[in-house]
């Protein structure tokens, strides 16, 4: 039976290897070194910016960590320190400021398909090890393994917007997020002697609690480069409906997925010294503590592309090395790579850094970003020649403190 | 306190003549869109290119330079991630502000351009900062120490202890590893110069021993790691310096140490006579370090020490790393050490004590005359091996010899308060003593997130000893009350002692895996510990009194004795403990409970060739003990932390309490045994908070600590003491209601930085108090002593050129009887402390300290004053010292100290006047020296 397997497995690599072999003919290479990445002024990647002022209120503050989250219609602004979540209208009217410090072990994530913000994970009644989570992952479909795990959501629909404590689901368990339609991605991969059958996709597709399509089988048991480790294939979405970029751990091509198909669409061509030995892929490392020393004494060498956004002449990408990570802008025209931090904003857009390592959300094309009231009152303070955007023009007026929020919406230049 | 304000007052001036500065102030724009840069680098150098200061500018691209010298060129660098450099150069006039404004350029792709390498001091690499000595232009030999010294945020204080914005460095590596196998960072800092130097690293480092236990923030540990240059990873240095001066004092002193990538080696020795410690090698590596800038003043003759002491010492040191590792998480070396030892003292002492008993204090006078010779040979050997942060194995052994000669007169006197004579003793003694020691501990830790079953730690303690020795007493007490109660004996002593012990402690920190598996019981660590101690000593004396008419010793049968003692203990221990804590954008804050109860099962067998000490005997108690921790954080401002402990513990009376062998040869400490002893409880709590303040940008670092206990002890053995009117002290075992102490320690630290220069003032303290029942003659009453001692020291330091150091030790002791008829003492013991060190001319270091000590119990005070002269030659490895000790030839050692019956002063004999010439020479080579002369160029 396990020989079957494989020999499937073997025939399936060979039938994507003829489909790769004819579409790498588009398959587009970006050189890319990281030591190297280059500087430049914000303005030659970055037009379009518009502000939303968000309702001036006493208690919204951006203080601690935050990050800004588009739903379908509204913002909101999870400020990840103080454990608030705070929830405006697309026009930037105050909602509501939701608490959720009793649930300060959960990260709040918005699902577009319910359009509801979902706290998933674990009940702190339990203690789960890596070994527990693969037992759960096999029996995944068994309703006793839902007890470990917690799910609350708020229902953007519902102007209550209250936490609602609900029942986690298989896919919730099983680690699989919402595709497109009914159809749900999985990106899990780890090994362990614990899997009975050796054969294992990086990437699997259900739909209705049904795989329906699985790409890139590896050894779950003794695979060397994830061994010792748990890894997850990266899924971006793309402008286009249906559409997503998927990355793989220790993996150079990027993939176009259109709806289940999947094809190479770009590869990372990178110097010597940041690209994985021959041997990472062969030759298992003989304990976790022997793979942690590797990851330590070779920070720089490459791991993962996290997240990748493409634009009509910009590709804006997260690289994940060993022990570092960082975002980089890669233009198409000149093919050169650029360091997002490297990137320094001017007057003509404000003195705003747009493109650091964090904090920016992409939606339709568009980018948006959290930004101090206080960053902009300093700057038209300073700068005073320079005529103040209409929609921020009230805003301004209004005296808000300094730590109120702003959106800034964004795009790159075509 | 005349010399403190008149060091004040010139510290003062020097701060003054400092006010004479100068000032620049600036802003760093993009030159073609004019919006401010913030964090660039602002750098202020001399003409010769030395570095004076530094900053990032601010978010609105502004800095400032406050304090830089007038009338003299200086060179000023901005830099900034991908533009091109700017560099200029200004002189101050006056204190009057300088403006500038910096337009940078993007950087542009330019063969033609020329390439300016900068050197950024201070850099962020991940969650590492990353100091470059290549950014600190300094004179050729200076060493780290000195580099560390220009760093904003590290502060060196006088007693070598390092901080980095305020938090202390517990760790100091070098490539990863403990440097010559110390765990002293002085070894490193003072003697590898910066130009061996790449980078020194800082950073957070998880505590091994914390493996398998609830951590807590202030559990990491702030590791330096310092890293050598590739073409200096091999090297060696040291120093072999001899001198002679009056009064045939002399000293002499080697150590030479020698590293490459995997392996260190040193050897080290000395031989005095002038009271310096050479006890063991790393002492010796540590007393002989090349750093001159600021010579260890009290690394010389030791005028505290009681006698007149011949020292030696020789011993050397291995290790070897059996990996090549950057960074300490993975660690596999050995180290092995060995030294001999000894000493030849000559100590005369004369002890002067008030003494209560009822209705009429005694003066007791006491002159001793003693002469010391011991010698020892000690072998260490320590492995150590880990894979990661998650496992630890240490192993430790370690034995030792020693042998030693004692002959000793001491005369006592004892008077009433109308000073009549009422009783003498005096006892010669000469021993020969012999006594062999190993040891071995091994320490096991592991723990595996993935696997918490199998999270344990062990520890194993085993040691073997044996001993012997030879010791022939006379003793002649005469009572001038009662001549019936005379005493004479010569007495013989011939003993053997064999013992051994293994104590083994079994951490299982996945109980809670084992007993709950996935529950997780409200986020609460359950710990289970073992604890086994098994000890067992084998003693045989043999006692024999000369008969003076027949000329032979005759066996005493009420005092030879053969004795066996075995003790096994088995404590098993369950721990609840909880982490609270809760975080903000400003600080963060958490709470740490734990609840222990832990059951001791104790048998103890004692068999002796007295029947009545033949004892089998079990105790089972069972105990508690509560801590808790509490530790706030704010963010770049400041750290504290507060715990506090109770315990409760239960203890037995020993069979030497119990059935005590009597023997009345010192008239004055005769011991009887009570076995109607009772066990007795002890209560202990005590506290412990520190503060630091971690502000990088604020010119002040201060750190402060407090700590205390009070133990309360019911139905404690106490002396009942009977004082016999003949004059003969009989002191007999018994239980009391019950005893109190209370100690409290405290410390406060402030440094403040002026450029390169520094003020550090350190004060610590402490007090104990204490009561304890005690019956004399009969009658109960409360001792109670009270011990006050405050130290508090200033130095200032100009930056190499001068230091100045000014400090002040108070000391009060007293006791204090409750019962009618007996008496109370007092006694203070004041000492002021200057000092000075002047690095001027260039390769000449002048030094002086002067000591000036006052006691209560001493008309005259007393002033030690001593002074040196250093010139280095021989292109800085040649050493000339001229020690000029007790210039004014009246030095005596003084101590004070309070029991429950009184208060004593003791002075003995010890070192005077003596001036000395000591030549050194240090050898010392880093790296390839062509490899040195290429990069010189």
């Amino acid at each position: 039976m396990m020989k079957n397997r494989w020999l499937y497995a073997t025939l399936l690599q060979c039938c994507l290897l003829f489909v790769f072999t004819n579409a790498a003919s588009q398959l587009q290479k970006i050189y890319f070194n990281p030591k190297a990445a280059g500087s430049e002024k914000q303005s030659q990647f970055v037009d379009s910016i518009h502000f939303i002022p968000l309702e001036i209120r006493d208690d919204v503050r951006l203080e601690g960590y935050n990050n800004i989250t588009v739903a379908a219609n509204n913002f909101f602004v999870i400020d990840y320190t103080e454990k608030l979540i705070f929830l405006y209208a697309k026009d930037g009217r105050y909602l509501r400021k939701i608490n959720y410090k009793k649930l300060s072990e959960f990260y709040p994530a918005y699902q577009q398909n319910t359009n509801q913000l979902v706290f998933f994970g674990d009940n702190k009644n339990y203690s789960l090890t890596p070994k527990d989570r693969i037992k759960i992952k096999l029996d995944w479909d068994n309703p006793r393994n839902k007890k470990y795990f917690k799910k609350y959501t708020i229902d953007l629909a519902d102007t209550t917007f209250s936490i609602k404590q609900e029942t986690p689901t298989e896919n919730d368990i099983n680690g699989a997020y919402p595709f497109f339609d009914d159809y749900y991605w999985q990106g899990n991969i780890s090994t362990s002697p614990l899997y009975k059958d050796s054969l294992d996709y990086e990437i699997k597709i259900y739909r209705d609690k049904k795989l329906v399509k699985q790409f890139f089988p590896y050894n779950s048991i003794n695979e060397p480069r994830f061994l010792y480790t748990t890894e997850y294939a990266g899924f971006s979405k793309a402008h286009k409906a249906d559409e997503h970029f998927v990355t793989r751990p220790y993996c150079d091509t990027i993939y176009r997925m259109v709806k289940d198909s999947l094809f190479p669409a770009y590869q990372l061509v990178l110097p010597l010294e940041n690209s994985l030995p021959a041997s990472y892929y062969s030759r298992p490392f003989k304990n976790k503590t022997d793979r942690e020393n590797f990851d330590r004494n070779n920070g720089w060498m490459f791991r993962q592309v996290y997240s990748f956004y493409e634009t009509q002449g910009f590709i804006y990408f997260r690289s994940g090395f060993l022990s570092n990570t960082k975002a980089y802008v890669y233009n198409k025209a000149t093919k050169v790579t650029y360091s997002a931090e490297k990137i320094k904003p001017d007057s003509s857009q404000y003195n705003l850094s747009l493109l650091g390592n964090y904090r920016t959300e992409n939606k339709d094309n568009r980018f948006y970003k959290t930004q101090k009231a206080g960053d902009l009152i300093a700057f038209f303070q300073q700068y005073k020649t320079v005529a103040v955007p209409k929609e921020l023009e009230a805003f301004l007026n209004s005296k808000p403190h300094s730590d109120a929020p702003v959106i800034v919406e964004f795009q790159f230049k075509n | 306190m005349k010399p403190i304000i008149f060091v004040c007052f010139f510290l003062a001036c020097c701060l003054a003549a400092f006010a004479q500065t100068g000032k620049i102030t600036g802003l760093v724009m993009d030159a073609e869109t004019k919006i401010p840069l913030e964090l660039a680098t602002v750098s202020v150098f001399r003409a010769d290119s030395s570095l004076i200061t530094y900053q990032l500018s601010s978010k609105e691209g502004k800095f400032t330079f406050d304090k830089l010298p007038l009338k003299q060129k200086l060179l000023l660098s901005v830099t900034y991630s991908g533009y091109a450099a700017f560099q200029t150069s200004r002189q101050l006039e006056s204190a009057k502000a300088d403006t500038l404004t910096v337009f940078l350029n993007l950087h542009q792709k330019d063969t033609h351009a020329i390439v300016i390498t900068i050197k950024v001091p201070i850099s962020m690499n991940g969650d590492t900062l990353e100091i470059n000595p290549a950014a600190f232009r300094m004179k050729q030999d200076a060493v780290v120490e000195e580099l560390l010294n220009q760093v904003s945020g590290i502060t060196i204080w006088s007693d070598g202890t390092i901080t980095v914005n305020g938090k202390k460095v517990q760790n100091l590596l070098v490539d990863g590893k403990p440097f010559m196998g110390s765990n002293d960072s002085r070894v490193a800092t003072q003697n590898l110069p910066k130009t061996a130097i790449d980078k020194i690293q800082l950073y957070q480092e998880y505590d091994r021993s914390q493996i398998g236990q609830q951590t807590q923030p202030k559990d990491s540990l702030l590791t330096m790691n310092i890293k050598l240059k590739e073409d200096s990873k091999k090297g060696y240095f040291g120093k072999a310096g001899a001198g002679y001066g009056t009064t045939e004092r002399f000293e002499s002193d080697l150590s030479f140490q020698f590293y490459n990538k995997s392996t260190s080696a040193g050897i080290g020795g000395g031989i005095n006579n002038i009271n310096k410690n050479i006890g063991n090698i790393q002492e010796m590596f540590q007393n002989n370090t090349y750093r001159n800038y600021n010579p260890n003043l009290y690394s010389v003759g030791r005028f505290g020490n009681d006698g007149i002491n011949k020292n030696y010492s020789i011993g050397g040191v291995f290790s070897h790393s059996f990996i090549e590792s950057a960074n300490s998480r993975q660690n596999n070396r050995l180290a092995v050490n060995y030294n001999t030892s000894g000493t030849d003292a000559f100590i005369s002492d004369l002890s002067l004590q008030n003494r209560t008993t009822i209705n009429n204090p005694q003066q007791i006078r006491e002159e001793g005359v003693q002469n010391n010779r011991s010698s020892r040979h000690d072998v260490g050997i320590n492995y150590v091996k880990t894979n990661s942060y998650s496992d630890n194995m240490d192993i430790n052994g370690s034995f030792n010899s020693s042998s030693g000669k004692t002959e000793s007169n001491r005369f006592t006197e004892v008077r009433d308060s109308a000073q009549s004579l009422q009783s003498t003793n005096a006892i010669t003694t000469v021993e020969n003593r012999w006594a062999n020691n190993a040891s071995l501990s091994m320490q096991f830790s592991t723990s595996d997130y993935e696997d918490p079953l199998k999270n344990f730690s062990v520890r194993v303690n085993a040691n073997s000893g044996n001993s012997s020795s030879e010791r022939d007493m006379q003793s002649r007490f005469l009572s001038y009350i009662d001549q019936s109660k005379n005493t004479s004996y010569n007495r013989r002593y011939n003993s053997a002692e064999e013992s051994v012990g293994l104590t083994a402690n079994l951490d299982y920190s996945g109980f809670k895996r084992f007993l709950l598996g996935r529950y997780n019981f409200f986020g609460i660590n359950l710990g289970f510990n073992n604890l086994v101690t098994y000890n067992r000593v084998a003693a045989r004396v043999n006692v024999s009194d000369f008969d003076s008419i027949n000329k032979i010793f005759v066996a005493n049968g009420s005092i030879s004795n053969s004795n066996r003692r075995e003790v096994f203990e088995y404590s098993p221990s369950l721990s609840l403990s909880k982490n609270f804590s809760a975080w903000s954008q400003r600080f963060h804050r958490s709470l740490y409970v734990q609840f222990k109860l832990v059951q001791d099962l104790k048998t103890e067998k004692n068999q002796s060739s007295f029947a009545k000490r033949n004892l089998d005997r079990s105790f089972q108690f069972l105990r508690y003990e509560a801590n808790m921790g509490y530790n706030y954080t704010r963010e770049e401002k400041y750290q504290s932390n507060f715990s506090v402990n109770y315990s409760k513990s239960f203890d037995y009376p020993s069979v030497d309490q119990l059935y005590t062998i009597i023997d009345d040869i010192n008239a004055y400490e005769i011991r009887v045994g009570n076995p109607a002893l009772r066990n007795w409880v002890n209560h202990r709590g005590s506290f412990n908070g520190n503060f630091y303040t971690q502000n990088s940008k604020s010119p002040y670092s201060i750190n402060g600590f407090i700590n205390g206990s009070y133990t309360l002890a019911v139905n404690p053995v106490t002396d009942s003491l009977i004082n016999d009117p003949s004059g003969k002290r009989v002191s007999y075992f018994t239980n009391a209601d019950n005893s109190k102490q209370v100690n409290i320690g405290y410390g406060l630290n402030v440094s403040r930085r002026f450029n390169k220069n520094s003020l550090q003032l350190m004060y610590n303290g402490s007090y104990g108090t204490g009561k304890t029942p005690l019956y004399v003659d009969g009658v109960y009453s409360l001792s109670q002593t009270g011990n006050l001692f405050n130290q508090v020291s200033l130095q200032f330091s100009l930056q190499s050129l001068l230091i100045v150091t000014a400090g002040q030790n108070f000391q009060h002791a007293r006791t204090r009887q409750t019962a009618a008829g007996l008496s109370s003492f007092k006694n203070d013991n004041n000492t002021t402390k200057l000092g000075v060190v002047l690095n001027y001319p260039t390769n000449f270091t002048f030094s002086s300290t002067l000591d000036r000590i006052k006691n209560s119990n001493l008309q005259e005070q007393t002033v030690l004053w001593n002074a040196f002269a250093t010139y280095r030659f021989l292109k800085q490895q040649g050493e000339l010292k001229f020690s000029a000790m007790d210039l004014l030839k009246q030095y005596r050692n003084i101590s004070n100290f309070a029991n429950a019956y009184g208060t004593t002063t003791r002075i003995s004999n010890g070192l005077q006047q003596y001036f000395l010439l000591t030549f050194s020479y240090y050898p010392r080579k880093f790296g390839k020296t062509e490899l040195k002369k290429q990069s010189a160029k």
